[in-house]
C-alpha cells in the first residue's frame, strides 16, 4: 500500500472516530437532564458515554497500527459486508417505523408511545441493527 | 470451494498478514480464503495467484457437481 492510501487511510479512520466521539459527547447533556425523572437511564447514559469514547479509541489506536503496517482500511471483503448490513439495517428500520407509526395512534399504548418515544426508539434500533448485522455478515459471511 | 493458500503460503514461508499485504488486503479476507468461506473477486483471485506465484486454479478447487 502506498504511502499517499495509507494517508488517506488514518485521515478517513481519525474522521470516522472523531464523529463517533463527537456523537457520544452529545448524548452527556442529555443524560444529564434525564438523570433526576428517571435515575436509571440517566446513569446509563453517562456511563455508556465514556465507555464508547473509551471503546472508539482503542479501536483508532489498533487500526492506525494496522494500517502504518502496510494492511488497508478497507477491502472488497468489508465493503460487501458493510454494504450488506447496511441495507438489512435500513429494511429493518423501515419496519420499526411503520410498526412504531401504528402503536402511536394504538389506544392501548397511547400514553406511552409519543412521537419522540418512537423517534428514540428506531434510532437505538438502527444502531444496534446496524453493530448486529456487522457481527453477524463477518461471521456468516456474505452470500455469493 | 477449497483453497491451497496455506500450502503455497507456506512454501513462500510467508504469513497471512505478509500475504494481506502482498494483496492490498486484510488479514481476516486471508483468513476467510484459506477457510474456503469467502469468495474472491477475480481481481483478488488473480492478485494473490500472482503474489504466490502460482494460477488461479492451483490455488482455488471447486468441486464438481
Amino acid at each position: 500500500m502506498g504511502e499517499n492510501n495509507k494517508t488517506k487511510d488514518i485521515v478517513r479512520l481519525a474522521l470516522i472516530v472523531g464523529l463517533a466521539i463527537v456523537i457520544s459527547v452529545t448524548f452527556i447533556p442529555w443524560g444529564i437532564g434525564v438523570v433526576d425523572e428517571n435515575r436509571l437511564l440517566g446513569m446509563a447514559i453517562l456511563v455508556a458515554v465514556p465507555l464508547a469514547i473509551g471503546v472508539s479509541i482503542i479501536f483508532f489506536l489498533k487500526e492506525r497500527r494496522k494500517i502504518a503496517s502496510g494492511l488497508p482500511m478497507q477491502d472488497e471483503r468489508s465493503k460487501g459486508i458493510f454494504q450488506k448490513a447496511t441495507s438489512y439495517t435500513y429494511y429493518t428500520t423501515m419496519y420499526f417505523v411503520l410498526f412504531f407509526s401504528f402503536l402511536i395512534d394504538e389506544s392501548a399504548v397511547k400514553d406511552f408511545m409519543t412521537v419522540e418515544r418512537a423517534l428514540m426508539l428506531v434510532l437505538a434500533e438502527m444502531v444496534l441493527a446496524l453493530f448486529v448485522f456487522l457481527g453477524y455478515f463477518h461471521l456468516k459471511g456474505v452470500p455469493d | 470451494m477449497r483453497t491451497r493458500l496455506k500450502e503455497f503460503r507456506a512454501r513462500y514461508d510467508l504469513t497471512q498478514e505478509d500475504l494481506a499485504r502482498k494483496v492490498g488486503v486484510r488479514r481476516e479476507t486471508i483468513v476467510y480464503l484459506e477457510a474456503g468461506k469467502y469468495m474472491p473477486s477475480l481481481r483478488l483471485a488473480h492478485d494473490v495467484a500472482k503474489a504466490l506465484k502460482a494460477s488461479i486454479e492451483e490455488l482455488f478447487l471447486f468441486e464438481e457437481d
